[in-house]
């Protein structure tokens, strides 16, 4: 873990032209055998390393998470209000680092929300790529892209206190 | 002096509607003499496992590999399963029918990953998985799979 393959930065860099590969680092593996542990986004951003949120579709196959007070799952507006009200976040705010407060940045693109990556520090945020790795990346704009399938740009940025210790694990 | 190799027959149809045979075969067919709209329909048991032994069939075997390689490089970085199903790879692979379900299932085992859909769209079996998490609805489609002796 920690610097790209040359494999994966081939790869990456066809949706994220600007990953900087002297600032952003792989940190965790992808999925493996026998560990099907799947998350999205969605999910890393909401600490929740155990199933994939998204609005539920009989494509899917299986139950993802999806709160049912959402009646979709497609907008910037539904997924604040997912932080919201599942997280507590507010906003929107800017990309500063505030002590005591813990951000997360929602991308879109076509007015589709893509992407949520969660600030863990000064200049520092960290991102669930997919199915595939957890990256931190120096930049928000790291992701940028404007193809079909790229994540766009970020929308909207919210924020909450931050809570630590044992009361930080319940919330989570 | 080699054994011809002996035609699989006769076909029988199991509750998905795949053809398998009726017993277990011994001989694989040559694929090359089957004309080429067969080839897909083509399948070979493994004598001593009698379990269907994915890979004899280098057609369906290299066309899946390619769309799977494909389908992972441009689903890796998507958020929506949804998005990622859409993709032409997916839908090609899904295109390839009933003779793709052991090598789904296979990839399904070895590399877990989103081959729900593509299982539910070509065996029918939308119930497999429903109300289940990810791990649940795997292990589901994997005994589905191990009962027809597919895997």
């Amino acid at each position: 873990l920690g610097l790209f393959s040359a494999e994966d930065l081939e790869n990456l860099r066809k949706y994220f032209p600007n990953l900087d590969p002297k600032n952003d680092k792989v940190t965790s593996p992808k999925t493996q055998r026998g560990n099907p542990v799947v998350y999205n986004c969605v999910a890393h951003a909401s600490h929740d390393e155990t199933q994939w949120w998204e609005y539920p579709s009989p494509e899917i196959g299986f139950t993802t998470f999806w709160p049912s007070y959402l009646n979709e799952g497609d907008s910037v507006e539904s997924w604040v209000e997912l932080f919201r009200r599942e997280g507590g976040y507010e906003g929107p705010t800017d990309d500063s680092f505030e002590k005591g407060y813990e951000k997360i940045a929602i991308y879109a693109n076509n007015k589709k929300a893509t992407h949520v990556a969660r600030q863990v520090g000064k200049n520092r945020w960290r991102s669930k790529l997919g199915f595939g790795h957890d990256i931190e990346h120096a930049r928000l704009d790291s992701l940028n892209g404007w193809g079909e399938d790229d994540y766009g740009k970020v929308e909207v940025i919210l924020k909450r206190k931050k809570i630590y210790g044992k009361r930080a694990q319940n919330r989570d | 002096m080699p054994q011809p190799a002996e035609r699989i027959q006769p076909w029988s149809s199991d509750p998905i509607g795949y053809e398998f045979p009726r017993e277990g075969g011994t001989r694989i067919e040559f694929l090359h003499e089957s004309p080429p709209h067969e080839r897909v329909r083509h399948y070979a048991y493994n004598s001593t496992s009698r379990k269907p032994s994915v890979g004899l069939n280098p057609f369906i075997n290299d066309l899946f590999s390619s769309y799977a390689q494909e389908w992972r490089t441009k689903a890796e970085h998507l958020s929506s399963i949804k998005k990622m199903v859409a993709i032409s790879s997916y839908q090609q692979i899904i295109g390839l029918g009933k003779p793709a379900i052991p090598l789904i299932l296979r990839e399904l085992d070895e590399r877990p990953n989103f081959w729900f859909t593509a299982l539910r769209e070509i065996t029918g079996q939308w119930h497999i998985g429903e109300g289940q998490d990810f791990k649940g609805a795997r292990e589901a489609w994997l005994a589905w799979g191990r009962g027809l002796g597919l895997i």
